[in-house]
């Protein structure tokens, strides 16, 4: 016992201390202040070590780590007495890291983060800790020594980096912080060398966690992807095609997790026998419950704006990416996969913006063949850029290499599809982009004997039908259109063929016309029932209301106090229904600024008005029309149509042949197995016992010799026992 | 069955050797090769061998230095035993190698074992410095900065045993290199021996916590005999470190008389190692960023104090106090240590006198 007592307030070791230390620290001041000058001895050791660039002793490297470790964590309870210990830690980090041993480098990391959650050292000051280490370690700074550990150390401040702007922006944003670091991410791309490349991955990390969502962060991705090393420009490429969705796809995994059901989980608790255990489960579900109530539906209460939405000076950037990465002469530096990369960069930025980069387009040209790698991929990017405001012979070009090298009948069905998809994609965005002649020929193969190719021509008639009927040969108008037409010759108005730089948009909403027919259409159908009801009620009440009711408006019964106000109002709906219907024959046909006049000042739109107001559009074949899907990727697989016999990879015919053999491992081959290094089990033993040894034996002697009521009693057990077992 | 004997008599039958043909691998035999592009053996370090000439006469030396250099890495053997039969070694060895270059490696990697856990390796870590100091006291000058570092190491260790016995190690080093430690160390070195003692430094600052200024283990352990005996070391020690820094030696009436006026002592070779050390050319100090805000004494920590009467002022003006009030519970106590004490009080008084003269 007494040797015990003793041990509790003897500190033998340094975690003991810690402990003593931690619980009371006015008691143990001493102690602390020994050790921490045994700290500083150490400290001063290694100091010297590194100046003679000796290795310090194994012992004397466990002993400082220990004591870091100690200092860090009691410090908040001496502040007086560590006051220069963080500093002192950040400068022998930063200045010692070459000639420090890895275990005292990756604690001084550790102790540092610690110390920033304890409050002890603001964020900046570990910020500025880590980015000079970052760059320090980073692959491309030469004179590392051998036991530099550059990858482990890299990743650990990474880390480090990453969680600490995690932790500043839970719950409310740290602008101030976001901003500093990020001023240090674009001085890190400001320099020539590939340290710029921290910057970009720390980026879009942060912007896969919905951490930073500003337009501050694209810019540094904008600076990146115009960066003159390969591997940085790359990414900033990179990070504008897919880092939308990879946070998209980010935060669906982390809704999805399990849904807790607490009213299971109460029921249950109310039913079974209580424990301490069960208890704690449902404690740990409500908070687990209250925690995700709690949170912000949005984590981080982002906007879904995506970086491209954001980007401050989209034709400026676009211009920027064409001369200086795509076109210039030092594009040779950019592999075929990054050049097209750049492509659908810079066709989204196009069609997404309406941007005007005249030079894209010819620039196309080189790689518009059949044989060209990923062809469709650039197809698709063709496709992309063009719009709407980009003057028709600029395309046209495109279009006719497209329509020569693609569209003939010297090649493979797919090429063709590829060609006449490609073709149709471009002339929904820009519809002027085609000469009739060369229309005419197009359509053509609609009765092509391939599948894809005539689906391709069909599609592109049907796209034309809409756009521009005169422009199609006279049979493949089509009823509607041509019917159209031979009314506005009759009337000898001028032709409804789009022209180009005559814009098209709508002032207003777009279709309202449409929500204000269909909605009139419902409200005379509602309208209706609501009489039938009305009628219904009436008759249960009385029969003379009705009567005063269709006569006139004094309709306020003064004993009935409690008269729905709804009620009142859908009655004065009415009566300027019937004023209309009256109307509606007259002005069947609205056009969509009146309709928008009316609707839009009669009431507010709600989600569910603008819903519908999609699905009508699309009923109509306007949305196409319209260049809404200018902001739409064009898919590229789906180019090359439609496949009946695809050659499919060799993962995936392994992916099958191997699904074919789930569940025969009976017939399989024990190759497998034999290689599992295993002494055969009891059961196989006894499986495997020569049957002449056995027979003699009392066990099995015995059973012949069993009374026929203790047979049936093993037999009976024997049955109840394969039962359970589920036999 | 057959088949299964045939098998087993298969193992035991000697493989035939063919001409031209590699041994056959014995069938349990392990792949040890791997391919990697460097590897380091961070505690072997490269024994840069001295050019092993057939000169007759350099040859024992020199074949003794490479000894030394190969029996370096037994200073970190796991071993305590091996650990102290090293320095044994190496103190056997002293004589013949105190004027080589390979007496600083060895001195490198014996300092750290100050802070041995085994209090038989110390001992003999002493004797090898003594032994040293007997020899040549310049080598134990050159490195006094490691020393100083290495001996505060353990006077600030969580051990007690290391705590008590880095005494015996000062005292050893101020016999030999006094003058170097009272300049550069003194501050430091004499807060280390307060903390072995367990006396505090600034009592005025305590009053605020709860501690009475004293380590619980120094309170728990004060009556065993191995602390009274250390005790006792520790106090004879701050004596001859007092003493050392603050009492000039009396000037020999001979040597005065032979030297030569002041000023012409600048321009012939000085007789000590370092006589620049204190500009602190050669030595990297982390800043102190808050330096003003600390104690006194806490600037005064790496500060050299070059000469007698500034030492005496920072003894008196920070340390004084709290050793007078100590020593004397000490010589009411009695014992080796009260007689100590007692001659230390004394020591103390007759500074006291200086500093006010």
């Amino acid at each position: 016992m007494v040797r015990k007592s003793r041990a509790a307030i003897l500190p033998t070791n340094v975690i003991l201390l810690q402990n003593l230390v931690k619980r009371d620290p006015q008691s143990y001041r001493e102690e602390f202040l020994q050790q921490y000058s045994h700290y500083e001895s150490l400290r001063d050791i290694f100091m010297l070590s590194a100046m003679e660039n000796q290795s310090a002793d194994d012992s004397n490297t466990t002993q400082f780590v220990e004591l870091v470790g100690f200092v860090s964590q009691v410090c908040s309870c001496f502040p007086e007495e560590t006051a220069n210990f963080p500093n002192e830690l950040k400068q022998l980090v930063l200045e010692y890291h070459r000639s420090l041993p890895f275990e005292v480098r990756e604690k001084i990391i550790s102790s540092l983060t610690m110390l920033r959650n304890k409050g002890v050292i603001s964020a900046e000051t570990l910020i500025q800790t880590m980015f000079p280490l970052l760059v320090a370690y980073s692959s491309h700074s030469n004179a590392l020594g051998t036991n530099s550990h550059a990858k482990e150390v890299r990743k650990l401040v990474y880390n480090t980096l990453i969680s600490l702007l995690k932790s500043c922006n839970t719950g409310a944003k740290n602008q101030k912080l976001n901003r500093s670091t990020q001023a240090i991410c674009f001085n890190l791309l400001d320099q020539p060398d590939s340290q710029g490349v921290w910057a970009a991955r720390l980026t879009r990390e942060l912007w896969r966690r919905g951490i930073w969502d500003d337009s501050r962060a694209v810019e540094i991705m904008t600076q990146a992807a115009l960066h003159d090393d390969v591997k940085i420009a790359y990414s900033g490429v990179l990070f504008f095609l897919g880092a939308d969705k990879e946070r998209e796809e980010n935060f669906e995994e982390n809704s999805d997790d399990e849904d807790i059901d607490m009213d299971a989980l109460r029921h249950k608790m109310q039913i079974n026998k209580k424990s301490s255990k069960r208890g704690k489960k449902l404690d740990s579900a409500l908070k687990a419950v209250k925690k995700k109530k709690a949170g912000p539906k949005t984590p981080q209460g982002y906007l879904n704006f995506s970086a491209i939405h954001l980007l401050r000076d989209p034709q400026g950037f676009a211009d920027k990416l064409f001369t200086k990465q795509l076109s210039s002469k030092s594009n040779n530096r950019f592999d075929l996969d990054q050049k097209i990369a750049l492509m659908q960069l810079l066709s989204r930025l196009i069609g997404t913006h309406k941007l005007m980069v005249l030079g894209f387009y010819s620039f196309f040209l080189k790689y518009l063949t059949p044989k060209q790698r990923d062809v469709t991929k650039i197809l698709a990017a063709a496709a992309q850029a063009s719009h709407d405001l980009i003057p028709p012979e600029t395309i046209m070009v495109l279009v006719r290499k497209i329509a020569d090298e693609f569209v003939s009948d010297g090649v493979a069905s797919e090429v063709a599809a590829a060609g006449l998809n490609t073709i149709r994609e471009i002339c929904s965005r820009a519809p002027l982009a085609i000469d009739e002649t060369l229309l005419q020929d197009l359509t053509e193969y609609k009765g092509s004997k391939a599948k894809g190719v005539s689906m391709a021509a069909k599609s592109l008639i049907a796209l034309y039908r809409e756009a521009a009927p005169e422009m199609l040969k006279r049979k493949d108008r089509g009823k509607v259109a041509s019917m159209d037409i031979q009314e506005s010759n009759r009337e000898g108005g001028e032709s409804k063929r789009p022209k180009f730089g005559v814009e098209n948009n709508v002032q207003g909403i777009a279709g309202i016309e449409l929500l204000a027919k269909w909605q009139k259409d419902n409200e005379n159908a509602e309208a209706e029932d609501e009489d039938n009801d009305d009628n219904w009620e009436i008759d249960e009440d009385h029969v003379e209301d009705e009567d005063e009711e269709d006569e006139g408006e004094w309709v306020t019964v003064e004993s009935d106090k409690e008269y729905d106000v709804d009620m009142g109002e859908s009655d004065g709906e009415d009566k300027e229904k019937d004023e209309s219907e009256d109307g509606a024959q007259k002005e069947k046909a609205l056009d969509p600024e009146s309709a928008f006049k009316e609707l839009a000042t009669s009431r507010v739109l709600t989600p569910a008005d603008f819903a519908k107001l999609e699905e009508l559009r699309t009923e109509q074949g306007v949305a196409r029309l319209m260049g809404v899907r200018n902001e739409e990727t064009v898919d590229s697989d789906r180019l090359v149509g439609p496949l009946k016999h695809r050659k499919s990879t060799k993962e995936e015919r392994l992916a099958s042949i191997m699904e074919g053999r789930e569940g025969r491992e009976k017939f399989g081959s024990r190759k497998k197995n034999r290689d599992q290094q295993r002494s055969t089990t009891n059961r196989e033993k006894e499986r495997k016992k020569n049957y002449v040894m056995m027979i003699h034996k009392r066990s099995v002697k015995g059973k012949q010799k069993m009374s026929l009521r203790d047979r049936q009693k093993v037999l009976r057990q024997h049955i109840t026992k394969q039962k359970k077992k589920g036999h | 069955m057959a088949k299964k004997k045939t098998l087993k008599q298969q193992d035991f039958q000697k493989k035939k050797l063919k001409v031209g043909k590699p041994k056959q691998a014995a069938s349990n035999a392990t792949d040890t090769s791997f391919t990697a592009r460097m590897i380091s053996l961070p505690n072997q370090p490269k024994i840069k061998t001295p050019g092993l000439s057939n000169n007759t006469s350099d040859n024992g030396s020199q074949r003794m230095e490479a000894d030394i250099l190969k029996r370096l890495s037994l200073c970190k053997h796991h071993s305590a035993t091996t650990r102290k039969e090293t320095l044994v070694y190496f103190k056997q060895a002293v004589p013949k190698i105190i004027n080589t270059k390979c007496i600083t490696p060895m001195l490198n990697s014996c300092l750290p074992l100050i802070c041995d856990d085994d209090a038989q390796v110390r001992n003999a870590l002493l004797e090898l410095f003594d032994e040293i100091g007997q020899h040549d006291q310049n080598v134990l000058r050159l490195h006094s900065r490691a020393l100083v570092l290495f001996i505060n190491s353990g006077m600030t260790h969580i051990v007690p045993a290391v705590q008590r016995d880095s005494g015996k190690f000062l005292k050893c080093a101020v016999r030999y290199c006094g003058d170097e430690l009272v300049r550069n160390s003194w501050v430091k070195m004499l807060k280390g021996l307060f903390g072995v003692l367990g006396w505090a430094v600034d009592v005025s600052r305590t009053n605020n916590s709860v501690s009475m200024g004293v380590k619980s283990a120094s309170v728990v352990s004060m009556n065993s005999a191995k602390a009274k005996r250390a005790q006792k070391v520790n106090l004879e020690t701050l004596l001859d470190f007092v003493q050392c820094g603050c009492i000039e030696p009396t000037p020999d009436a001979t040597l005065e008389s032979q030297q030569a006026p002041s000023a012409f002592d600048k321009y012939i070779i000085p007789n000590v190692p370092q006589p620049f050390q204190h500009l602190k050319l050669f030595v990297k100090e982390l800043k102190n960023e808050k330096a003003g805000k600390g104690s006194k004494l806490d600037e005064l920590a790496n500060v050299s104090l070059q000469d007698y009467p500034a030492r005496r002022e920072v003894l008196v003006e920070h340390f004084l106090e709290p050793m007078l009030q100590n020593t004397s519970s000490l010589i009411a106590d009695g014992g080796d240590s009260g007689k100590v004490a007692n001659s230390l009080q004394d020591t103390l008084h007759t500074i006291k006198q200086l500093h006010e003269s």
